[in-house]
C-alpha cells in the first residue's frame, strides 16, 4: 500500500487553495519550489495532482469576485463579472463548483471511451476548424446593433487579435495574465466601487442545474485540448463553443469553461498514463518527477477528485462568506490595493515587457467602455491567433 | 438547453463531502502502488555510440520483487528510465542495500519518444 501521509495530503490541498486564492500564483510555481526541497517520488506526483485539483476549483473566486484571471479562467471573467454585477456572484460560484465536479466525474467515467475517439474526430474536423472559428466571429459581431457598432466591434476585434498574437508569441511566463488583467481586471477594479454603489444584493442560491449540456461539451473540449497542437490554452478552445453557447448566456458559458478546466486536467492524466505526454504543466511535472501509468491512474484520479471536491466545497463556503461581507467592506479601497498588487505581481513575474503588455491591454480594455460596445470582442485576442494558426500553419 | 436537475447548494455540499470521503478511501486503500523506485545517481558512463550505459547508483528505496524499477528523475539521469528489471535483477535491491551504491548496466532503447534503459545487470558496487 502506498505510503501517503494524511498530513501531506492536507498540506498539498491547502497549497492548491492558497495558489487559487492568491492572484498571479500558479501551482506550477509552487511545484517548482517544492521539487527543490521535497523529493519523495511516491508522494510528489500525488501531491502535485492534489494541488492542481484544489486550485482548479478555487481559482474561480478571484475570477468571479475580483475579475482577476487565474490559470485558465480568463474566459470566465466576462460571464463572472456580468453575474456579479447582477447580484448573482454566489450563483456564479455555485455554477462553477457544480460544473468542475460534474465534469471531473464524467471525464473519469468517459475517459476510456473518449480518448480513442478524440484524435480521429480532431483530424476529421481539422481542415474546417479555421472556417468554424470565422463563423463564430461573424456570430459575435452580429450581436451588435447597427452597422456603425458592427464596424467598431470589428476594429476592436482586429486590434485585440493582433495584440493577442504578439502576446502569445512572446516568451514571457504566463503571457495571458497581464493581457487579461489589462483587458478586464484593471478597468473593472477602477469602476468597481461605482458599479456596486447601487447596492446589488446577492441572491440566495438554489439554482436549478440546467447546464448539463454545456458541461458535456466542456468535457469534450477538455479532451480535445490535450491533442490540439498550437492552441496555447484551453481557454482558446472555449471560443469554438460560442457557436453553440452564447457568451452572453453567462451561466451556461461559465459552466462550460469550468468543465473544460476540470476535464482538461483529467484527460491530461489519461494521456500521461497512456501515451507518456501531458499538455497541462502540472501533470507534465508529475510525469517528469514521478511515475504515471494505467495501473496507478486510479490513485491519481482519486487524488484529483478528492481535492477538487474539497476545492468546490470551499469555493461555495468562501463565496457565501464574501457575498455577506462584500456589503460591509470599502470596495474602493480594496480595488485600489488589488490593482496595485496586480501591477506589482506582473512586474515581478514578467518584468518590463509584461508591464508594457498590461498598459497596452488596459488601454484596449477601455475601448469597449468608451465606444459602448461589448467587451466580448476582446476575445479576439484568443480567437484571432487560433484562426491564424489554422490558416497559416 | 438541456436537462434539468434540482440540487440545493446545501445538498450539493453534502454530495461534495461524500465524494471527497469516497476518493480519500480510494486514495489510501487502492491496492496497487505507484510503481516507483528511486535511485540517486552518483556516476554515469555512456558508451561512445550512446547505445550502452552503465551507472553507479545509490539505492534509496526498496520495491517488492517482480515489480518494475524506474528511475524517473529525468534531469538527473539524462532522460534514461530503467524498465524491464526482472526478479533476478533485484538481488541488490533488498532493504539492506538501501543507502549502498549499486552498478546498473543496460542498453538504451527508444520507446514512445523517450529513452529507456533495459537493465541487464544490477549488482553491488565496490
Amino acid at each position: 500500500m502506498m505510503r501517503i501521509l494524511g498530513v501531506l495530503v492536507l498540506a498539498f490541498v491547502l497549497l492548491g487553495i492558497f495558489a487559487g486564492l492568491v492572484p498571479g500564483l500558479h501551482p506550477n510555481s509552487i511545484a517548482a519550489i517544492i521539487l527543490e526541497i521535497y523529493d519523495d517520488p511516491q508522494m510528489i506526483g500525488i501531491g502535485l495532482v492534489l494541488m492542481l485539483g484544489a486550485y482548479t476549483a478555487i481559482a474561480f473566486i478571484p475570477a468571479i469576485f475580483m475579475g482577476i484571471p487565474e490559470g485558465q479562467t480568463q474566459v470566465a471573467l466576462l460571464p463572472g463579472q456580468r453575474m456579479l454585477k447582477e447580484g448573482r456572484g454566489l450563483e456564479a460560484a455555485y455554477v462553477c463548483a457544480v460544473s468542475v465536479v460534474f465534469a471531473t466525474v464524467i471525464s473519469m467515467i468517459l475517459s476510456p471511451l473518449l480518448v480513442p475517439m478524440v484524435k480521429p474526430i480532431y483530424f476529421f474536423l481539422k481542415p474546417y476548424l479555421g472556417y468554424i472559428l470565422l463563423i463564430a466571429v461573424l456570430f459575435l459581431l452580429k450581436n451588435e446593433r447597427g452597422s456603425k457598432k458592427i464596424l467598431l466591434s470589428l476594429f476592436l476585434f482586429t486590434i485585440s487579435a493582433f495584440f493577442g498574437f504578439i502576446v502569445l508569441e512572446s516568451d514571457i511566463i504566463d503571457p495571458l495574465f497581464p493581457m487579461f488583467v489589462g483587458f478586464f481586471s484593471i478597468p473593472a477594479l477602477i469602476s468597481t466601487a461605482n458599479d456596486r454603489e447601487e447596492g446589488v444584493v446577492e441572491k440566495c442560491v438554489d439554482t436549478k442545474i440546467d447546464f448539463l449540456i454545456p458541461i458535456m461539451l466542456g468535457v469534450l473540449m477538455g479532451a480535445i485540448a490535450d491533442f490540439l497542437p498550437g492552441i496555447s490554452t484551453p481557454a482558446q478552445l472555449a471560443v469554438f463553443s460560442t457557436l453553440i453557447i452564447k457568451l452572453e448566456n453567462s451561466e451556461k458559458f461559465l459552466a462550460h469553461i469550468a468543465s473544460i478546466e476540470a476535464s482538461h486536467a483529467v484527460f491530461a492524466m489519461v494521456t500521461a498514463a497512456s501515451a507518456g505526454f501531458a499538455r497541462v504543466g502540472t501533470i507534465a511535472m508529475v510525469l517528469e518527477n514521478s511515475s504515471v501509468d494505467l495501473g496507478s491512474l486510479p490513485i491519481y484520479f482519486a487524488a484529483f477528485l478528492f481535492s477538487i471536491s474539497i476545492g468546490a466545497f470551499l469555493l461555495l463556503r468562501i463565496s457565501k462568506s464574501i457575498s455577506t461581507q462584500i456589503k460591509k467592506v470599502d470596495l474602493g479601497l480594496i480595488s485600489k490595493i488589488v490593482a496595485i498588487y496586480l501591477v506589482f505581481v506582473i512586474f515581478i513575474k514578467g518584468g518590463l515587457f509584461s508591464l508594457l503588455i498590461l498598459i497596452i491591454a488596459t488601454v484596449i480594455g477601455y475601448v469597449p467602455r468608451v465606444l459602448k460596445i461589448s467587451r466580448t470582442h476582446l476575445m479576439g485576442s484568443l480567437i484571432g491567433p487560433s484562426i491564424a494558426h489554422f490558416f497559416i500553419v | 438547453m438541456g436537462f434539468l436537475l434540482k440540487i440545493s447548494s446545501k445538498d450539493f455540499e453534502i454530495i461534495l463531502l461524500l465524494l471527497a470521503l469516497f476518493s480519500l478511501i480510494v486514495l489510501f486503500f487502492w491496492p496497487q502502488e505507484i510503481v516507483y523506485n528511486r535511485v540517486g545517481l552518483a556516476q554515469t558512463f555512456v558508451s561512445r555510440d550512446g547505445e550502452y550505459i552503465e551507472f553507479v547508483a545509490e539505492v534509496e528505496s526498496y520495491q517488492e520483487e517482480g515489480e518494475v524499477l524506474r528511475v524517473c528523475r529525468a534531469r538527473d539521469c539524462l532522460n534514461v528510465h530503467i524498465q524491464g528489471i526482472t526478479s533476478g535483477d533485484f538481488v541488490c535491491l533488498d532493504p539492506k542495500s538501501i543507502g549502498e551504491e549499486v552498478l546498473i548496466r543496460g542498453e538504451l532503447r527508444e520507446y514512445r519518444s523517450r529513452r529507456y534503459l533495459d537493465a541487464h545487470q544490477v549488482w553491488r558496487y565496490g
